[in-house]
């Protein structure tokens, strides 16, 4: 049974420390069902991710938008989290439990005052000092001495970041920068600097998701749901290739088989730029560009508007910011405006079928916890 | 009763692992640093494992964590939730196949795929480039 998604919205990712979990999401909740057309009395599930948001945070969301006894799951994972919550509510519909179901996507970061994401203690790594950044500069720093590339490659990732959220009026970014400023600014984890890391920000986006059925009852605009993919990491003790993150590799072979397309069909795509080296090993991991050619395929332009396929026209986690369990659900929004036209001054033009890929978590022994791909078709 | 009988026999209840109380890989009075050795299939890991990931044996020994190794990658962290920067991590490739995640002292002199060595202290332990531990023993 097919899901589609006929009803997103987001609120401007940024720095909103005087909204609670709540107050970041029941907007976007509000704005995607009135956006559907869906009375909330037709949702018949509601799923929630979250990282940081403590006990029963999707419960207190729905109850204060008058939705109640319905199953309302929290989900938990990391930067995928969102995503998660999406994957969720496509296979309550493809599975025939909901009708309709609801996805929310929300976190605030700001309540920790910035600086890197609190990872769990309990981890070995994270108690030897390991962070987010400092994960990525060493995939940065091995992508340099293999490719024989200087870091002028990994600041044009963010150059065309910040020109995207520049057109983004939810992006937490909306100014650009050159590579010279994103070279000076100050150093975070070697060989990253400041400008190469996804702000501290707080967000929240949601998606109404139904079925065939109710879509067509619907007048809003949808978007058929090619692929839904899920995959946790698998643990080694022993060499890991940091260039050739496995768990975004098997991710989308996954979803292209799940879809019946392929990484040339896309026209945009909206992928996990954490960091500004994450944007080029996963072009490869994606299969947009054969493995070994990402610096190429970034500074041909490929993966700007009037390239071949392009990527992040929000800015991405970098410019349109990353509130951990929002941003895949805020992917999803921002590929739904683009599938149905609605996306502005950063329209992809006569996108047809876009892809959405976030992969997270500083796990000892795995290159990431989890990681989820979408694909998504105009109707 | 079987220790192998299903079900909730009392007396073979899985007990938690004190996983917590670990300074992972030191062993109180030794200097070097050990990993694990699964005795069923010789899976080796550090920080030292309890249950084997390869065969989810239990019979796993403390050997020793060679000392010699190849940098892999390695960054200054100058922004840290975690400790007081600044500080460099690394990734360490063992001859033994095994990876190790370890702070690495000498930023200047440091490269992918450097030669390094383990130096133990009381109350800590990391990489360096190998000529200057030798060096450092040599003093």
């Amino acid at each position: 049974m097919d899901a589609y998604l006929v009803g997103a919205a987001m609120i401007p990712m940024g720095k909103h420390p005087g909204s609670s979990y709540t107050g970041l999401a029941a907007p976007a909740v509000r704005r995607a069902l009135r956006d559907a057309g869906l009375e909330r009395s037709a949702l018949d599930a509601v799923f929630c991710g979250h990282s940081f948001g403590g006990m029963l945070t999707g419960q207190r969301i729905a109850k204060e938008l008058g939705i109640g006894h319905v199953p309302v799951t929290n989900v938990e994972n990391a930067c995928s989290g969102g995503a998660t919550a999406v994957r969720e509510a496509v296979r309550a519909v493809r599975d025939g439990h909901a009708d309709a179901a609801l996805a929310i996507g929300v976190d605030k970061l700001t309540q920790f005052g910035g600086g890197t994401l609190p990872l769990v203690q309990d981890d070995p790594e994270v108690r030897l000092g390991m962070v987010m950044p400092a994960l990525y500069a060493m995939r940065a720093r091995r992508y340099l001495h293999e490719r024989r590339v200087g870091p002028e490659v990994l600041a044009e990732v963010s150059v065309k970041a910040r020109r995207h959220g520049a057109r983004n009026p939810y992006a937490q970014f909306q100014s650009e920068v050159t590579a010279e400023q994103v070279l000076a600014s100050r150093p975070i984890a070697d060989p990253l600097t400041l400008f190469q890391c996804c702000p501290t920000g707080d967000g929240a986006a949601a998606v109404v998701v139904v079925s065939d059925a109710v879509r067509r009852q619907l007048a809003a605009p949808a978007v058929r749901v090619l692929a839904s993919v899920l995959h946790s990491g698998q643990v080694t003790d022993g060499f890991r290739d940091m260039l050739r993150p496995e768990i975004s590799f098997a991710s989308a072979r996954d979803a292209y088989a799940e879809a019946g397309v392929s990484a040339a069909d896309l026209d945009v795509v909206e992928l996990h730029d954490a960091f500004t080296i994450a944007e080029l090993v996963y072009y490869e991991a994606l299969g947009l560009c054969p493995e070994g050619a990402s610096a190429e395929y970034l500074t041909s332009g490929a993966t700007t508007h009037g390239g071949e396929v392009v990527v992040n026209p929000s800015g991405g986690l970098l410019a349109k910011g990353h509130p951990v369990g929002a941003s895949g659900a805020a992917q999803a929004v921002e590929l739904y405006w683009h599938l149905t036209g609605q996306a502005g001054a950063r329209q992809v033009p006569g996108a047809r079928l876009g892809l959405a890929h976030v992969t997270g978590g500083g796990i000892a022994g795995m290159d990431h916890g989890s990681c989820t791909v979408h694909i998504f078709e105009k109707v | 009763m079987s220790p192998h009988q299903h079900g909730a026999a009392a007396g073979d209840a899985p007990r938690p692992l004190a996983d917590l109380q670990d300074a992972p890989g030191r062993i109180p009075g030794e200097a070097g640093l050990s990993e694990s050795r699964c005795a069923d299939c010789g899976a080796r890991a550090f920080p030292p494992r309890r249950i084997c990931v390869a065969c989810l044996g239990t019979d796993l020994a403390a050997t020793p964590l060679p000392t010699a190794g190849t940098l892999y990658s390695f960054s200054t962290v100058h922004v840290s939730s975690a400790r007081e920067t600044p500080y460099v991590l690394g990734y360490v490739d063992l001859p033994d196949g095994v990876r190790v995640l370890t702070e690495v002292v000498g930023d200047g002199e440091l490269a992918c795929d450097l030669p390094v060595e383990l130096v133990t202290e009381p109350d800590r332990w990391y990489f360096t480039a190998a000529s200057t531990a030798r060096d450092t023993e040599d003093r």
